[in-house]
C-alpha cells in the first residue's frame, strides 16, 4: 500500500519493474531500426557506395520516449492505482450508520451517493461492513446486525430509502451494541443534522471501536417541518394558519420559506411565506383564502423541500365543513319556498356539505354548523346532545318562530322577553323597519346593508349588560337582529326572525347569504368525534419519504381510532390519510414530532464533515491500460510509416465510406426524413379546386347516387352561378380529411352504423371550425329498398348521438336557406313536405348552421345519368319539383359558401322605406 | 483507342498547342508554314514563287509567266522553291525504371517522356513533317492518324514496360533524319555510346533529352534504407543514405557529363528535364534546338 499525492497503489511492489526501464532505454538504442525499403531507379550510382558511421541509424529519441512511456503506463496500470482512496483503516471492519428518518429525506440524493461509494470503497478492500439505519425499518422484526460482506451492504444501500417517520437513535444503538463489534472498526456515522438525546451516547459508543467519522449535509438549511395548523376565524374569509419548524440553532440565520397549498390535482392554489427570524426556530404560515378556494386546498407543502415532515395533509376538516339543517318537515325539504330550512339551504349549498334531518340524525354525522330552522324549542334529550357537540367547537344557528316565545331552552345566546313584536301590521301604527349598519366588532363587519331587507315581526331581547357586546346586526331602531354566544370553542347564533319571509325579507335578501357565510367561517370545524368512527381506520394513502402520497404496503395495518390523537408514527403507521368510504383522517408527521434541535455538539476528536467529502474513487488501471494500448497502435503506425509502408487508404475512400455510412443512417431513418410532411394527394386536390362532397356509406347504389346527384347539382352551380367547382369528392370519416370541403352531403341508409370515435372527432372537428354537413334520411315509402323508412330514422338517430350536434330548430320560413340565391318557399327533393331542421342560432359560426337534416332524399333528386337524363321520379310535382330541388342545392351551396350575409336581406323593407323618404 | 490513349495525346497536344507550329529549318517564308514543308532554297518542284528567270529553250512553254513577261522585253518564266520534307525518328523510353516518381506530386518519368516526344510529334506532323517512333513497326509518319497511333503505341508501352533497350539504327530509317531520345539515361555509359554511334551514318542531326525524377537528382532521403533496383539490379542497403548523398550527386554529374561528351563528340545536343518542371520549357528547347540546325 503506497500513496502518491491523491493517487493510491494497490500493488506498490509491481512499480519496482520500473527500474527496467534503463535497460529497455539500452536494447532500443542499440538496435537499429528496420530499414525502409525504398526502390530507386538510379540505384546503378550507388553501387559501392557505404555510409560512414556503421551505428549512425538509430530510433529516434520521439519514438524511444513512446515506447518507454508505454511500458511504463502498463507497470504503473498493474500497480492498480486507485484515485482518491479515503485515508482511513483499510483492512479494518465498517461501521456505517445512516439517519433514514423524514430528517434526511431532503438531502438523500447526496447522502446516498456518498453512502454507495464509501461502501464501493469497502467492497475494494473487502472490509467487513455493518450497515445500520437509525429509522425504524418497514414493519415486521428487525433483523440483529451483524458484519456483512460490503457488496451486500452496498446492494442494501442502493435500494435504501428515506422513512416518512423519526429516527429512533437509542434502539439503533441497542442493535449496534447488541451485534458486539470487536474494536478497532472505523466507524461513519451519516447524520440528518437533528439532535436527539442518544447523540453524545452513540458517538462516544462508536468512538470506542476506532475512529468515528460524522457525515452531514453542509448545504441544506435543515429539514423543516409543518404542523400543526389551525383554522383562524377571520370576518375576511378562509385562514389557515400553520406552524412552520426548523432546527432549533444559534446560529441560525434569517430565512423565508414558501409554503404552497395543493389542491388534489397537485395545483397551487395559493402561497404563503414562513420568515423565520435569527436564531428561532418556529415561525408560521398564514394562508388567507375565499372559501371556495379554500375548500379545493388537500395539502400544504414547503417549497424545495421534500420530506414527510414538509407535507401537511389537509382532510375533510379543512375543506367543505359540513351543516346540518333541522327543518320542521323531517323529510327534509318538499315544498319549496314554504319550507322553513329552504332558505338557509339554498343560501349554503355552494359553499357547504347540508345535510337535512333531526338533530339526533345530524349528530350522528360530523358536522360544522347547525342550523334549527323552525324556531321550534329545543327538547332537553337534544340539548344533552348539542352541549357537548357545542363544547368541541359546533356553531348552533337557530331561528325565532312563532312557538319560541321567551326562555323556551338553555340553548339561546340572550334572554328573550315573552311575545314577540310587530311592526306595521293591520293594527298597527308602525312601519316594517330597515336594518342598521353592522357593528365594527360583529363577523359580519363590512358587509353591506340592502335598504330593502324589512322586518315586520321579531323576538326581542331582555336588555342587559353584555347585550350590545352579544349584538351582530341590529335594526335601524337598535334592537338586536342577530345576537350571538360563546359557548366554550362553539356558539350559539340567535337570529330574530324567522327563517321564512313571513316576519322579514332578510330570508330573500343576499346579504343572508353572505352573513351565513360569514358564521360558516367562523365555525373551525368540529373534531371527528372519536366515537363516530370505525374502530379501525386502514390507510388510504400513506406519505412516503419524500413527501409523495403513495399506495400503503400491505406491512401498514389499520390504525385504532383512540390512536388517531396521538399516533405513534412509525412504519407501522406512517403518516398519511386513513379511513374508509366516506371517513377520510389525515395524520400528519409534522405535529407528533418532539422540539427540532440541530446537532451542534460533537467530541474533539470526532471528523465532522459534508457528504462531498467521500470522493468517488476511480481506479485508473482501465485508462492507464487504454493509453497505452492507444500508444502502442500510434508506435506501430509509425514503424510501419518508417519502413515505407504507408497504408493505401486515401482521404477520397473515407469520406465516400462516411458519406455511404450517412446516407444508411438517412434511409434508416425514413419517418424522420420524408414520412412527416407527407399529405395526402387527395387532400391537396381537395384543397386546390373547391368541390362538394359526401359520406361514403358503403352501400354502392347510395354512393353512386349521391356521386351523380352532386354530380348534377356541380353542373348546375356552375351554368347558372360563379360557383364553378370540381368533381364531387367521396370521402370516408374514418381516413379522410373533411375540412377542405365547404359542405359534405351524407345520405342516410338503413343499415348506416354510427361513426367510429375517430371518425366522430373528425366529423366534431368539421363541424366545430365552421364545417356544414347536410344529413339526408329519407323515410318515405320508395326512398329505400325495402321500404324500411323507420329503420332509416333510427340510424340517423344512432349517427347523430356520436356528434356534437347542436340544439336544433325546424327551419323558420325567413332563414337564410329560402333566400341565399333563389327565393324559395321550400326546400324539396325528390320527395317534400318533410320537414328540414337547422341549427337553433349558433353563435361560433355566426349563425349559420353546421348542420342541415332533412329527409327529401335530394340527391336523388338531382341525380341524372351520362346522357343527363334524370334518374328517379319527383314526387308530386314532377319536373317542376326538380327544378326547385336544383334551386334549393343552389341556395344550399350558396348558403354554405357566403354564410348568412343574405340575412341581411330582412332589413331591405326597412332600408327601402328610409332611401324613398 | 482506348480513353487513356486519347487521354495521353489529348494532354500531349496541350503541350504542342502553346507553342507556334514547329517547322525544323523555321528561317522559311511563312507561306510555307501552312504548306507544312520546307523549301531547299533553291528552284524545284514546289508550290512557292522563288524567283523569276530568263526563258531558255529547254523550258516547258507552260512556265512562262505572261504577266511579267508582258511588263519587260524578255519572256520569263516563274521558278517555285523546291519543297521537302524531314523524317524525325523519336524514341521514348518506357522500361519499368522509367515508371518511377518520388511523390504523388510529380508524374512518373515514362508519362513525362511520352508527353515531350508526343508533344514534339504532334508539333512536327501539323508542320508537315514525318516522324517515325523508334521501337515500333514503321506505319504512318504523317498527319493525324500517325499522330495517333503513337499515342496509342506510348500508351502501351507505359503499360506493359518492356525492357530497357537503346534504339539502334535500322535499314529501314531513311537517311539524314533528326533521331530524338528521351530516356533517363541511367543504363551505362557504354551502351549508350554503342547505341548513338550506330545513328551516325543515318541521322544528320540528334537530340538527347534525359529525364529525371527530383529525387534521383538529389537523394533527399535519410536514414537507413535498403535501396531496391527497378530492372533487376538487385538490391543495396545504406545505413545513412544522408552520407552518400554527396557521392551521389557527384556520380550523377560524372555520368550526366560523359553523356555530355558523347553527345558533343557525334554533334547532338543534350538537356535534362525534371519532372517536377513544366514539360513545356523542354518541349521549347528541344524546339529551339531543332528548328536551328540545318
Amino acid at each position: 500500500m503506497m500513496s502518491l499525492g491523491a493517487v493510491t497503489f494497490a500493488f506498490p511492489w509491481i512499480l519496482t519493474a520500473l527500474a527496467i526501464l534503463p535497460l529497455v532505454w539500452l536494447l532500443l538504442r542499440v538496435t537499429p531500426p528496420a530499414a525502409r525499403r525504398l526502390t530507386f531507379p538510379a540505384i546503378r550510382l550507388l553501387f559501392g557506395m557505404v555510409s560512414n558511421e556503421k551505428s549512425s541509424a538509430r530510433t529516434p529519441w520521439w519514438l524511444m520516449l513512446m515506447r518507454l512511456s508505454c511500458i511504463t503506463l502498463i507497470i504503473i496500470a498493474l500497480a492498480d492505482p486507485v484515485l482518491n482512496q479515503r485515508q482511513s483503516m483499510r483492512q479494518s471492519p465498517l461501521v456505517v450508520v445512516v439517519d433514514d428518518g423524514w430528517a434526511a429525506a431532503s438531502t438523500w440524493p447526496e447522502r446516498q451517493a456518498a453512502l454507495v461509494r464509501l461502501l464501493e470503497s469497502a467492497v475494494r478492500y473487502t472490509r467487513p461492513v455493518i450497515l445500520a439505519t437509525t429509522a425504524p425499518a418497514d414493519a415486521g422484526a428487525q433483523n440483529p446486525l451483524s458484519f456483512g460482506s460490503a457488496s451486500d451492504a452496498l446492494a442494501v444501500a442502493r435500494a435504501l430509502e428515506a422513512k416518512s417517520w423519526s429516527t429512533d437513535r437509542q434502539s439503533a444503538l441497542q442493535r449496534l451494541q447488541d451485534a458486539n463489534p470487536r474494536p478497532p472498526a472505523e466507524s461513519v456515522w451519516l447524520t440528518d443534522g437533528v439532535a436527539s438525546d442518544t447523540d453524545i451516547e452513540m458517538a462516544a459508543w462508536l468512538q470506542r471501536l476506532g475512529r468515528l467519522t460524522v457525515l452531514t449535509s453542509t448545504t441544506a438549511a435543515g429539514p423543516i417541518a409543518l404542523g400543526p395548523a389551525e383554522r383562524v376565524p377571520d370576518s375576511n374569509g378562509n385562514t389557515i394558519e400553520v406552524t412552520v419548524r426548523r432546527p432549533a440553532s444559534e446560529s441560525a440565520v434569517p430565512m423565508i420559506s414558501n409554503i404552497i397549498a395543493l389542491d388534489q390535482a397537485g395545483r397551487t392554489v395559493a402561497r404563503a411565506e414562513a420568515n423565520f427570524d435569527a436564531g428561532t426556530a418556529v415561525t408560521s404560515a398564514r394562508f388567507v383564502v375565499p372559501t371556495e378556494l379554500g375548500n379545493l386546498m388537500t395539502q400544504l407543502i414547503v417549497e424545495n423541500e421534500s420530506s414527510a415532515a414538509s407535507v401537511f395533509l389537509l382532510d375533510d376538516r379543512w375543506t367543505r365543513r359540513p351543516v346540518g339543517i333541522v327543518s320542521a318537515n323531517p323529510d327534509g325539504i318538499v315544498t319549496p319556498l314554504l319550507e322553513d330550512g329552504f332558505y338557509a339551504t339554498q343560501a349554503l349549498l355552494p359553499y357547504a356539505d347540508v345535510h337535512a334531518g333531526t338533530i339526533v340524525e345530524l349528530l350522528e354525522r360530523n358536522l360544522a354548523m347547525i342550523i334549527l330552522a323552525s324556531g321550534n324549542r329545543v327538547t332537553s334529550p337534544e340539548v344533552a346532545l348539542l352541549e357537548p357537540w357545542l363544547h368541541r367547537g359546533g356553531v348552533l344557528i337557530r331561528f325565532a318562530g312563532a312557538t319560541l316565545d321567551g326562555n323556551v331552552d338553555p340553548l339561546l345566546p340572550v334572554r328573550l322577553r315573552g311575545g314577540g313584536r310587530t311592526f306595521g301590521g293591520t293594527m298597527s301604527w308602525t312601519e316594517p323597519v330597515g336594518m342598521a349598519t353592522f357593528p365594527d366588532d360583529s363577523p359580519f363587519a363590512g358587509l353591506a346593508v340592502p335598504d330593502d331587507v324589512l322586518v315586520s315581526t321579531q323576538v326581542l331581547a331582555e336588555p342587559s349588560a353584555g347585550l350590545s357586546q352579544r349584538t351582530w346586526a341590529r335594526l335601524e331602531d337598535g334592537t338586536p337582529l342577530v345576537t350571538a354566544e360563546r359557548r366554550d370553542s362553539g356558539w350559539i347564533v340567535l337570529f330574530h326572525v324567522t327563517a321564512t319571509p313571513n316576519w322579514s325579507t332578510l330570508p330573500l335578501s343576499g346579504v343572508m347569504v353572505d352573513m351565513l357565510r360569514r358564521i360558516l367561517d367562523l365555525s373551525r370545524g368540529v373534531e371527528e368525534a372519536t366515537s363516530v368512527l370505525p374502530q379501525g381506520l386502514s390507510a388510504r394513502e400513506i406519505l412516503s419519504g419524500t413527501g409523495q402520497l403513495i399506495v400503503p404496503p400491505p406491512t401498514v395495518v389499520a390504525i385504532d381510532r383512540d390512536d388517531i390523537a396521538d399516533p405513534d408514527l412509525g412504519p407501522t403507521y406512517p403518516p398519511g390519510y386513513y379511513g374508509s368510504g366516506d371517513t377520510k383522517i389525515a395524520i400528519n408527521l409534522g405535529p407528533s414530532i418532539g422540539p427540532i434541535v440541530g446537532q451542534g455538539r460533537w467530541p474533539s476528536d470526532v471528523t465532522v464533515t459534508g457528504f462531498e467529502s467521500v470522493a468517488a474513487e476511480r481506479t485508473l488501471k482501465p485508462w492507464l491500460l487504454f493509453f497505452a494500448l492507444a500508444l502502442f497502435v500510434i508506435d506501430f503506425m509509425i514503424s510501419l510509416f518508417l519502413r515505407g509502408i504507408t497504408p493505401q487508404l486515401p482521404l477520397a475512400r473515407v469520406g465516400a465510406a462516411t458519406a455511404s455510412i450517412a446516407l444508411l443512417i438517412l434511409i434508416a431513418s425514413p419517418h424522420h426524413a420524408l414520412g412527416a410532411d407527407a399529405i395526402d394527394p387527395a387532400v391537396i386536390d381537395a384543397v386546390l379546386e373547391t368541390r362538394l362532397a359526401y359520406i361514403r356509406t358503403g352501400r354502392q347504389d347510395i354512393d353512386q347516387l349521391s356521386a351523380q346527384g352532386l354530380g348534377a347539382l356541380t353542373k348546375v352551380l356552375a351554368a347558372r352561378t360563379s360557383a364553378v367547382m370540381a368533381t364531387p369528392a367521396d370521402i370516408n370519416p374514418e381516413t379522410d380529411e373533411l375540412f377542405p370541403y365547404p359542405v359534405v352531403y351524407w345520405r342516410i341508409t338503413p343499415e348506416q352504423t354510427p361513426p367510429s370515435e375517430k371518425a366522430a372527432q373528425h366529423i366534431n372537428d368539421y363541424l366545430g371550425r365552421g364545417g356544414m354537413i347536410v344529413f339526408d334520411a329519407p323515410n318515405q315509402v320508395g326512398a329505400n329498398a325495402n321500404d324500411d323508412g323507420q329503420q332509416v330514422s333510427q340510424a340517423l338517430n344512432n349517427v347523430l348521438a356520436r356528434l356534437n350536434v347542436p340544439p336544433l330548430v325546424q327551419i323558420p320560413e325567413t332563414h337564410v336557406l329560402h333566400r341565399s340565391f333563389y327565393l324559395l318557399p321550400d326546400l324539396p327533393g325528390r320527395f317534400t313536405g318533410a320537414p328540414v331542421y337547422v341549427e337553433r342560432g349558433s353563435i361560433t359560426t355566426d349563425g349559420v348552421s353546421s348542420i342541415i337534416i332533412g329527409s327529401h332524399d335530394w340527391a336523388a333528386a338531382w341525380a341524372r345519368d351520362s346522357r343527363g337524363l334524370p334518374l328517379y321520379p319527383a314526387v308530386p310535382s314532377g319536373e317542376r319539383q326538380r327544378e326547385w330541388s336544383y334551386r334549393f342545392g343552389v341556395n344550399l351551396v350558396m348558403y354554405a359558401l357566403t354564410g348568412n350575409y343574405k340575412a341581411d336581406q330582412v332589413h331591405l323593407p326597412a332600408i327601402m322605406q328610409r332611401l324613398t323618404q | 483507342m482506348t480513353s487513356s490513349a486519347q487521354v495521353l495525346q489529348h494532354n500531349a497536344e496541350q503541350a504542342a498547342s502553346t507553342l507556334p507550329p514547329l517547322l525544323i529549318n523555321a528561317n522559311r517564308v511563312a507561306a510555307t508554314v501552312s504548306l507544312g514543308s520546307h523549301g531547299r532554297r533553291r528552284a524545284g518542284p514546289g508550290d512557292t514563287f522563288w524567283q523569276f528567270r530568263q526563258y531558255s529553250q529547254s523550258d516547258p512553254a507552260y512556265m512562262i509567266d505572261w504577266r511579267q513577261s508582258a511588263k519587260f522585253d524578255h519572256v520569263f518564266v516563274r521558278e517555285r522553291e523546291w519543297d521537302a520534307s524531314q523524317t524525325a525518328a523519336l524514341w521514348c523510353d518506357c522500361s519499368p525504371s522509367m515508371a518511377f516518381r518520388s511523390s504523388k506530386k510529380v508524374p512518373t518519368k515514362s508519362e513525362r517522356a511520352s508527353v515531350i516526344g508526343l508533344a514534339l510529334a504532334s508539333l512536327m506532323i501539323s508542320g508537315g513533317e514525318r516522324v517515325r517512333l523508334l521501337g515500333f513497326e514503321p506505319s504512318a509518319s504523317s498527319g493525324r492518324l500517325a499522330l495517333i497511333q503513337m499515342a496509342h503505341n506510348l500508351e502501351r508501352a507505359i503499360t506493359d514496360q518492356p525492357a530497357s533497350t537503346v534504339p539502334v539504327a535500322q535499314a529501314s530509317l531513311p537517311r539524314h533524319i533528326s533521331v530524338v531520345l528521351i530516356s533517363d539515361f541511367l543504363f551505362p555509359i557504354e551502351e549508350a555510346e554503342s547505341a548513338l554511334s550506330s545513328f551516325t551514318g543515318q541521322a544528320s542531326s540528334g537530340h538527347l533529352l534525359q529525364i529525371l525524377d527530383p529525387a534521383e537528382e538529389s537523394l533527399p532521403y535519410r536514414g537507413r534504407i535498403r535501396f531496391q533496383g527497378m530492372e533487376n539490379e538487385g538490391s543495396l542497403l545504406i545505413e545513412r543514405t544522408e552520407d552518400v548523398r554527396k557521392d551521389y550527386i557527384g556520380k550523377m554529374a560524372e555520368h550526366r557529363a560523359s553523356l555530355a561528351a558523347l553527345t558533343d563528340r557525334l554533334g547532338w545536343s543534350f538537356s535534362v528535364h525534371h519532372t517536377d518542371k513544366p514539360p513545356h520549357t523542354a518541349l521549347a528547347a528541344l524546339h529551339m534546338r531543332m528548328a536551328e540546325e540545318r
